[in-house]
Order: structure tokens, then sequence, then C-alpha cells
């Protein structure tokens, strides 16, 4: 792999276009003998000529068609972008809302309002027969006016979740 | 990221301005300087695709893949030198893919009979004295031949288009010069040969 050290000297002659005709006699003397530098213009001269004669058979197509490709697959990505981004804010706010809904629930029932088994009262009653659902929670409210608000808030919450959630499962 | 920027951009159809911006090629290039850029570029890109892959079918979708790309991009915005060599390295990763693709297996360890080049455009091919010994090369050498001796680039310059050491630049280049010169003279003491 030693190189020549007249191969910088050889490559700038190439590059400036002197071979053959306006190379130096010395240096044309030099590559006729040296195995490294005949080499280096061997190839040089074939992938040069290689190059040009390929240049010109090539075929090129119209600028605008590509800037054209290239503007659709830009607003595409965008769009992508965009639309990953409010995805992901859905889902936030999805997360955001069980975790309110539940900690307000947990919150409850360690202050001892009694709403949980409250709200499975109509369940109760249902399967036993004997009182309807709104009486249940007729005499739900009228025993603890808390409940009403707690109602309100806990709907609220249900309500706002299935809109996140229809809104993070429109994909269209 | 600022939102009022990035869905006026989708409305008015410069979207990537917005998302991309300040980086991107397109805050630079206007549809004019692509032309010209393209119109210095385009033919040298091909040159490369077509003696790398040995297919100009090929090379004309990879060519128009990788302008694309390249617009689509964040590229470097310190001159036509950096962005023509940006636009090569977007070429050889396609490449890359390309012969992936149909092999799970690296490159490396496929046998050279695989890459072996049947061209279906014998015109293209005619003329070249540079081709049949071209077709009996592995990929990455014809690649690294093709940089160095038709496009000029230093070792430095092609290790940042094909994404390897200088050193392994220097070593693979070396062999794959001594093995092409040797098809060429073998080539050229073929009586019916061009020289």
């Amino acid at each position: 792999m030693r190189a020549c050290a007249h191969q910088p000297e050889v490559k700038a002659m190439l590059l400036q276009g002197h071979w053959p005709h306006a190379c130096d006699p010395d240096l044309s003397k030099h590559i006729q003998t040296c195995f490294k530098c005949k080499q280096q213009v061997l190839l040089a001269t074939a992938f040069q000529s290689d190059r040009a004669r390929t240049i010109q058979a090539a075929p090129i197509q119209h600028p605008g068609l590509i800037w054209w490709r290239a503007q659709l697959r830009r607003r595409e990505q965008a769009f992508r972008q965009v639309g990953r981004s409010t995805s992901t804010a859905h889902l936030f706010a999805l997360a955001i809302s069980v975790v309110a809904a539940v900690t307000m629930f947990l919150h409850q029932r360690q202050a001892g309002t009694g709403w949980p088994s409250w709200l499975l009262e109509p369940y109760s009653a249902l399967q036993s027969g004997t009182v309807s659902i709104l009486t249940s929670a007729k005499d739900g409210v009228a025993t603890d006016p808390n409940l009403l608000m707690l109602a309100t808030g806990v709907g609220v919450l249900l309500l706002l979740g299935a809109v996140v959630v229809y809104f993070a499962s429109d994909r269209t | 990221m600022n939102w009022t920027y990035v869905l006026s951009g989708i409305t008015t159809g410069n979207a990537v301005e917005a998302t991309e911006a300040p980086a991107s090629t397109q805050t630079s290039m206007t549809s004019d300087s692509f032309a010209a850029f393209y119109e210095r570029s385009s033919r040298p890109l091909w040159a490369y695709l077509a003696r790398v892959s040995g297919d100009p079918a090929l090379a004309d979708d990879l060519m128009q893949e990788s302008f694309v790309r390249f617009l689509c991009a964040a590229a470097p915005e310190d001159g036509e030198i950096n962005s023509r060599r940006y636009l090569f390295r977007i070429a050889s990763n396609l490449l890359r893919d390309h012969w992936r693709r149909p092999k799970a297996a690296s490159i490396d360890d496929l046998p050279e009979e695989i890459f072996s080049t049947t061209d279906a455009s014998g015109q293209f091919e005619s003329w070249s004295m540079l081709a049949p010994a071209m077709a009996r090369m592995r990929p990455r050498d014809r690649q690294l031949l093709w940089l160095a001796h038709a496009e000029n680039y230093s070792h430095r310059e092609i290790a940042q288009i094909t994404g390897l050491g200088v050193p392994s630049i220097r070593l693979l280049l070396f062999r794959a010069r001594r093995k092409i010169a040797r098809m060429l003279d073998e080539q050229a003491a073929q009586p019916g040969r061009p020289a």
C-alpha cells in the first residue's frame, strides 16, 4: 500500500486535464516506469471518459416534477406530524381525566361520605325488585346534599372522557 | 412547537418551511435555485447510480427519490459542494437499502455473482470500456472506485458519503483499484476490445 512520491503530482496533473498531451515529459517518463502511477493514470482516464459518456446518456426529467413531488411529501409529513401531536394531546387529556376521577373516588371514599355504596344501591334495588332506580337516587341525594355535587362532577368527567376518547379514536 | 406557525404553513402549502425552519433546505432553496442545482447535479448523480447499480432504470428511480428526500430533509446550507455531497450520501443510502432488500444478510456476505449486472439496455453499455470490469466488482468496490476516480472525492469525503471509516476506505480502495486495473489490463490485451 506504499504510495509513490509522485502520486500527488500525477493526481493534480490528471485533475487539470493535462494528460497525455500537456503532461510534463519527465513526469510522463516516470509514469511509464512506475506501476502505481501508471495504474492511477489508467483508472483516472477510464473512469473520467466513462463518466463523460454516461453523463451524456443520462435521461433527465424536468426539475419541476421533482419539486412538486417534494412539496406533496413535505405536506404529507407535516400533516402526519400535526396529527401525531394532537393524538398525544388527546391521550394525555384522557389520562388526566382518569387520574382525576380515580383520585376523587378514593378521596370521597376516605372521607366516609358513603356515596360509593349509594352508587350500588340502584343495582341492589333492581335485583330485589322493590325500589326503583330513581327513588333510590332521590333518597340518596336527600340524605346527603354533597352527593348531588359529587354526582354532577363525576358526570362531567365521564362526559369529558367520552369526548376525549371520541377525538382520540377519530382518525379521519 | 409553534402551532400557529405550523398550521399556517400547512394551509398555505409551505408546511415544511414551517416545521423544519430554519435548518431545512427549503428555507434557502427556491424553485429556481433548485432547478439550477438539479441541472448541475442530476447527471453526475445519475451516472454514479447507473454505474454502481448497473441498472439505468433503477438509477432513474433512485435519482428522483434522492432529490425528493434532499428537498424534504434538513440539508447543509454551506454551499453547493456540501449539498452535492449530501445528495450523493442520500443516493448511497438508497442504493444500500436496495441491495439489502432482497436478502436479510449483509451485502458483504453475499457472493459476487449476485451483483453481476445484466443490463437490459445494450446501448448503455456498448460504448463503455469500464462496464464489463465494473460489473464484476462488488457493489461497494464500484461505489468507492466511482467516487474516488470519477467524482474525484477525497477519502474523507467518501467517508462522509458512504459512512465508512477513512482507514477502511483506504484499504478497500487499494484492493479495488488493484483488481479493476488487472481486469482492464486483461480486457485491453484481448483482441477486438477497445483499448
